[in-house]
């Protein structure tokens, strides 16, 4: 609230991404594997924390919004794209109806142009979240979390 | 006051610091959202090409991983590492190589 509404501070860059853990069906052999189809589709499948389960990702093209508390409602969207894919569409669209941890969002970037506001300040995510296309989230949180004490008790100790 | 003042130095101080950090961590890899999932079938195979030639690149200097070409249509390989990959490295180009692979060019990582 202090620094304006999401609408404002996220912008958009154009996917829906879809995590969810499936059961180890496939040898991975500790391969990340990712696939692309054209219509802007992208489909993943890492190695999970344990042997039977594996993490999967269903990435696509595109600004719809979707209804936040609605898993089957997201999972029949992702389906009205990836049903042609190819590859292991069919199969995680299934698994994604069964999964404990599906998450569907749309990806973007916090950018503000201040992090600061009274006494409230911002750091890693809230402020300056770069987005899974970029990777370093942790790392500018991390940064973050060094620089604002460093920061702040250069005077405050005074 | 004075700690008032004292907390609006700090601040400035914190995002004069961070804020190149920031920058260059949110600086999309070449051809951004087109590049990790292109719309068109000629964008798709155009972009094919450029993504092997990023993630050569990318690849090439870190940790000795290197690229090696696969068959179309068949899904991009990226052997997990237990190295993390520097701040600069990472943001300008080995995760993004990773996304950017596409569904031809497997990249194996020589550091396992």
């Amino acid at each position: 609230m202090a620094f304006g509404t999401q609408a404002e501070a996220l912008g958009s860059l154009g996917l829906l991404n879809a995590w969810f853990t499936i059961p180890a069906e496939i040898e991975l052999e500790g391969w990340y594997l990712m696939y692309n189809a054209p219509r802007g589709r992208v489909i993943s499948i890492r190695p999970g924390r344990f042997p039977s389960e594996q993490k999967a990702a269903l990435s696509v093209r595109s600004t719809e919004s979707f209804e936040r508390c609605d898993i089957d409602s997201q999972i029949d969207l992702l389906e009205s794209h990836f049903a042609d894919a190819g590859w292991e569409a069919a199969r995680l669209l299934r698994a994604a109806r069964a999964a404990p941890d599906f998450y569907l969002d749309s990806i973007g970037q916090v950018r503000l142009d201040r992090w600061s506001q009274g006494r409230v300040v911002l750091l890693g995510d809230a402020g300056y979240r770069p987005s899974p296309l970029t990777g370093l989230g942790t790392s500018l949180a991390l940064v973050g979390a060094t620089y604002w004490p460093a920061s702040s008790q250069l005077r405050l100790r005074r | 006051m004075r700690e008032e003042s004292a907390l609006d130095d700090a601040f400035d101080r914190y995002e004069s610091r961070m804020r190149p950090y920031v920058e260059q961590g949110q600086e999309l890899p070449p051809g951004g959202t087109d590049g990790y999932a292109p719309r068109s079938q000629a964008a798709h195979s155009a972009g094919l090409d450029l993504n092997a030639l990023v993630a050569a690149v990318a690849t090439a200097s870190l940790d000795g991983a290197h690229l090696q070409q696969g068959r179309r249509h068949q899904p991009a390989q990226l052997r997990q590492t237990s190295r993390q990959p520097s701040l600069r490295t990472q943001g300008g180009a080995c995760c993004n190589a990773t996304l950017r692979c596409g569904c031809v060019y497997p990249v194996r990582s020589e550091s396992d």
